[in-house]
């Protein structure tokens, strides 16, 4: 199963389970209509007019029908809005605190680089993480309805006893959360749970209410209105059968919630042995959480609401578990489990642990089958030794020596790796939400082969920012740097302008197809900044780019995540949802791109044959099937058609990236503008594109 | 039917009230979640702060050497930077408390001004002036500076945004009855740079 189908089979879960929630819904009405029939009949017996149960009473079952879902759909629209789509004010409820992306703590390094690979290798933006310190129980979270607002939440627990490849499968396992689109499911079902919850709540309120003014009244006065009295106690009645009919629907509505949760949570363990390869990572990390005396329990009282994000079950409970028992799940990975769990000791990190060993091994595995490369290893080995070296000397003190020539085998490896595997640009789509070992080595890859004082900055809002700048600098010999740097001492104070000098150098040596992996990794340290900041830096970027008068792809990939991403995580509410498109409107926006990848991937005699690979691959109709001359191709309507695509559905948006990378592999070569617009492309549509493994014939655009 | 009218008018009411609960429930959690987000701006600073600490000793090491007549000058740095270390660990423990903040600031002023009277000296020594690992820890000191003040100015920005939603209204009513308090910023002036400059003639 890849990517789409497990979005689409979400779906269907949602569909199904609304499906349900209806259902409960009806019962709900159904139910308060009875009550509220059986007290006005005990109410009006004995007056002139008595009313039948049984009678046809359309004015009463008009109100009931209005009023009821309008009370559960109010408290389900107030719950999602209160949590927010965003992930980062679930993990703020929870207790976690941010863990700055330039921490020099070794374990929450660790975790960071854990996590950094497993972003860059299925080519998510990195998440912002996030450790709850008072939580001692190993468990984790993801949260946020989309790849772009997620976050990553980690239990102190869970850093301190688990192994570098234990904690690798968890966050895997969230990760898979985040690509299944589980937390947008989750955020539901929490939001129609309050919905429910607020019937009872209503009829708290009333007994409460009545309850005491009742009380104070009879005591005060001895006036025995006899109609008023029946009027408090039909309604004190009417109230407690609220409150009973509220819970049985929570009852319910938790254990629809809980199944669900139940296989979302296989499908993620599955998912995180698909992503590491490793079934012992998970499996061993849910053997750590049975031999734990407090296993994965949460203590922040928030946790119950969002007990289905977490790894394993937060808070204990049989009926209602949202997780499958801790030997079932391992029994899936692992079938030979005999289900008795040994006392979790203290992991002890060292800084070996900062890179990922299982990529030493497997990467060793394949060097050993390319014996050829051994010329070239010397030069590439003393060169990481080096960087190894700068890299503990600046950042942590050593306790002991680390295994440095390994980390040389390493990159050898992801080299002899990378130039085993074929290419073919077509593969992309398959690789799109399915990261592979072979896409975390090649991960570790790119990090290490960026330099490591960038790797440090690019940590660090400031220096992220400054990296930014330097990334969309015009070459060095070209006049319209010096107009570039000119508007940037306008721009911009001191402190930056002396960050940028430094790292420009090094920016500059940075091969062409290393840009994007850079501006990926500086994305989580630019969240870091306050909404003064990032204005700033939005003028300036765009001040930037516009310096030439023309725009690049990666000009315009950089530019649409400052202007989307950025500042719609500052200011969530500001964004309305556009309406869902028409086909037509689709179908248009499908043939834009289609004509733009071809006109920027081939030259003359080549566009119409490019599109007409595309066109193969996916079903438009006959108007929309003409390659639109160049001169339409402008980047502001790629924009415009960037931002209907993305509202298309998961088989749509398959059908789309199968047909652009067609129209990208028709020439059989891959240039840096078509992987650099590809990767834009699929990032608008909430698709993320791990890196193509090995792009051999590199032609610059 | 005259009873149904009644139910209704209940529910009705009982609805707005639940709105108007609700609403002041958000205002709440709209105050913790601007809290926790200046909080968490403060680890910014917090981690840049320790580094610096952590490369004073490195710079007064290499200095020694060449500087053997200036010790005082050179205990009086170790001093404000042991100093700024304990009032920042203070501070993190609790960022935006008004004591701790002012705590912080005198410190961070004392130890820029014992760092400045430190670089003058070293100008009288062209050998260290020229050695390149004081180049090295002057410059990495430079640059973190730079981040101090870039994240101390978001730090700022954020308390600055929870501070406005306390005091406004309708945000002073939820802020005076969950007890929150007015965060301090984190500003650092440099007393050589308020005053006036004298000219002597």
């Amino acid at each position: 199963m890849d990517f789409f189908d497990h979005q689409d089979r979400a779906k269907r879960n949602t569909l199904l389970l609304l499906c349900y929630f209806a259902a409960a819904v009806v019962g709900i009405v159904a139910s308060v209509y009875c009550v509220l029939l059986g007290v006005l009949v005990f109410l009006s017996k004995g007056s002139e007019q008595p009313i039948e149960f049984l009678d046809w009473h359309p004015r009463l079952l008009g109100a009931v029908v209005f009023v009821v879902p309008a009370v559960i759909a109010l408290g389900s629209l107030y719950k999602i809005w209160s949590i927010g789509s965003h992930g980062e004010n679930v993990a703020i409820a929870l207790g976690g605190t941010k863990v700055p992306p330039n921490t020099v703590n070794l374990d929450e390094r660790i975790l960071l680089n854990v996590v950094e690979e497993m972003a860059l290798a299925s080519g998510t933006p990195v998440p912002p993480v996030y450790i709850m310190y008072n939580e001692t129980g190993i468990n984790a979270f993801a949260a946020g309805t989309t790849p772009q607002n997620a976050v990553i939440g980690v239990t102190h627990g869970a850093i301190t006893t688990l192994s570098r490849d234990e904690l690798q499968g968890v966050i895997a396992h969230e990760f898979s959360h985040i690509l299944n689109g589980d937390m947008r499911l989750n955020l539901r079902l929490m939001g129609l749970l309050h919905g429910i919850l607020v019937i009872a709540l209503i009829g708290y309120v009333l007994v409460r209410l009545l309850g005491e003014t009742s009380g104070r009244s009879s005591s005060s006065s001895n006036s025995d209105d006899k109609g008023a009295i029946g009027i408090v106690a039909a309604i004190l009645i009417f109230g407690a059968c609220l409150i009973g009919i509220g819970y049985i629907g929570v009852f319910f509505a938790n254990m629809i919630k809980a199944a669900v949760s139940r296989q979302r949570e296989y499908l993620a363990d599955a998912s995180a042995v698909q992503f590491t390869r490793n079934p012992n990572g998970i499996a061993d990390a849910l053997k750590r959480i049975g031999g734990w005396p407090q296993h994965s329990r949460m203590k922040s009282a928030r946790s119950t609401e969002a007990s289905h994000m977490f790894f394993g079950e937060g808070v204990v409970s049989y009926l209602f578990a949202t997780h499958p028992a801790l030997p079932l799940r391992i029994r899936r990975i692992d079938p030979r489990f005999d289900g008795k769990f040994e006392r979790t000791e203290l992991a002890q990190h060292t800084t070996a642990d900062l890179i990922d060993p299982r990529s030493l091994s497997l990467a060793r595995a394949s060097f050993a089958g390319s014996p050829t490369l051994t010329p070239k290893n010397t030069q590439d080995n003393s060169r990481v030794i080096a960087s190894n070296k700068t890299s503990n000397n600046t950042a942590y003190q050593p306790s002991e020596t680390t295994p440095v020539v390994d980390v040389g085998d390493v990159h050898q490896a992801a080299v002899a790796g990378a130039n085993h595997h074929e290419t073919n640009p077509s593969d992309a789509v398959q690789q799109i939400g399915e990261p592979r070992s072979e896409h975390l080595v090649h991960a570790q890859h790119i990090v290490d082969e960026i330099q490591p004082l960038l790797v440090e900055d690019v940590r660090d809002p400031l220096g992220a920012v400054a990296i930014v700048y330097a990334l969309l600098m015009a070459p060095n010999d070209d006049p319209v740097r010096e107009v570039q740097i000119e508007f940037l001492k306008r721009q911009n104070d001191q402190r930056i302008l002396h960050e940028f000098h430094r790292i420009l150098g090094d920016v500059d040596r940075i091969p062409i197809e290393q840009r994007f992996p850079l501006a990926c990794l500086a994305l989580p340290a630019l969240h870091q900044m306050s909404p003064a900041q990032v204005n700033n830096f939005r003028l300036t970027v765009r001040g930037l780019i516009e310096a030439d008068r023309k725009w690049t792809i990666f000009e315009y990939g950089i530019h649409r995540f400052v202007s989307k991403r950025l500042v719609k995580r500052l200011d969530p509410q500001q964004a309305p949802t556009p309406p869902r498109p028409s086909s037509a409107s689709i179908q248009q926006c499908v043939q834009l791109v289609l004509s733009m990848i071809a006109h920027i991937g081939t030259n003359n005699a080549q566009i119409e044959i490019a599109f007409r690979a595309g066109l193969k691959k996916i079903a438009l109709a006959k108007q929309y099937t003409s390659l639109l001359p160049r001169e339409q191709c402008t980047l502001k309507n790629l924009d415009a058609a960037l931002d209907t695509l993305e509202q298309t559905n998961g088989a749509h948006k398959r059908a789309m990236l199968s047909s652009f990378s067609a129209c990208i592999a028709a020439d059989g070569k891959v240039d840096v503008a078509e992987l650099e617009l590809l990767r834009v492309i699929s990032d608008a549509l909430g698709c993320p594109m791990p890196p193509i493994l090995d792009v051999p014939p590199l032609t610059s655009a | 039917m005259n009873l149904m009218g009644v139910f209704i008018g209940f529910l009705i009411v009982g609805g707005i009230a639940l709105m108007f609960l609700l609403y002041l429930v958000s205002l709440y959690n709209n105050l913790v979640s601007l809290r926790n987000r200046f909080k968490n701006a403060f680890a910014q600073i917090d981690v840049q702060l320790k580094r610096r600490y952590d490369l004073i000793p490195n710079l007064v090491e290499t200095a020694k050497g060449f500087m053997k007549h200036e010790r005082e000058t050179l205990e009086a740095v170790i001093q404000a930077r042991n100093s700024a270390m304990a009032a920042g660990q203070a501070a993190a423990a609790n960022p935006g408390d008004g004591k701790s903040m002012e705590n912080l600031s005198t410190a961070e002023v004392a130890l820029a001004g014992s760092l400045n009277k430190f670089i003058g000296l070293t100008e009288a020594y062209p050998e260290l002036r020229s050695n390149q690992n004081m180049l090295a820890i002057q410059e990495e000191l430079t640059s973190t500076e730079n981040k101090i003040s870039f994240a101390r100015q978001a730090f700022n920005d954020a308390v600055t945004t929870y501070n406005t939603a306390c005091e406004t209204f309708p945000g002073n009513l939820v802020a005076g009855f969950g007890r929150f308090e007015n965060a301090s910023l984190f500003e650092i002036s440099a007393p050589q740079e308020r005053e006036a400059v004298k000219v002597q003639f």
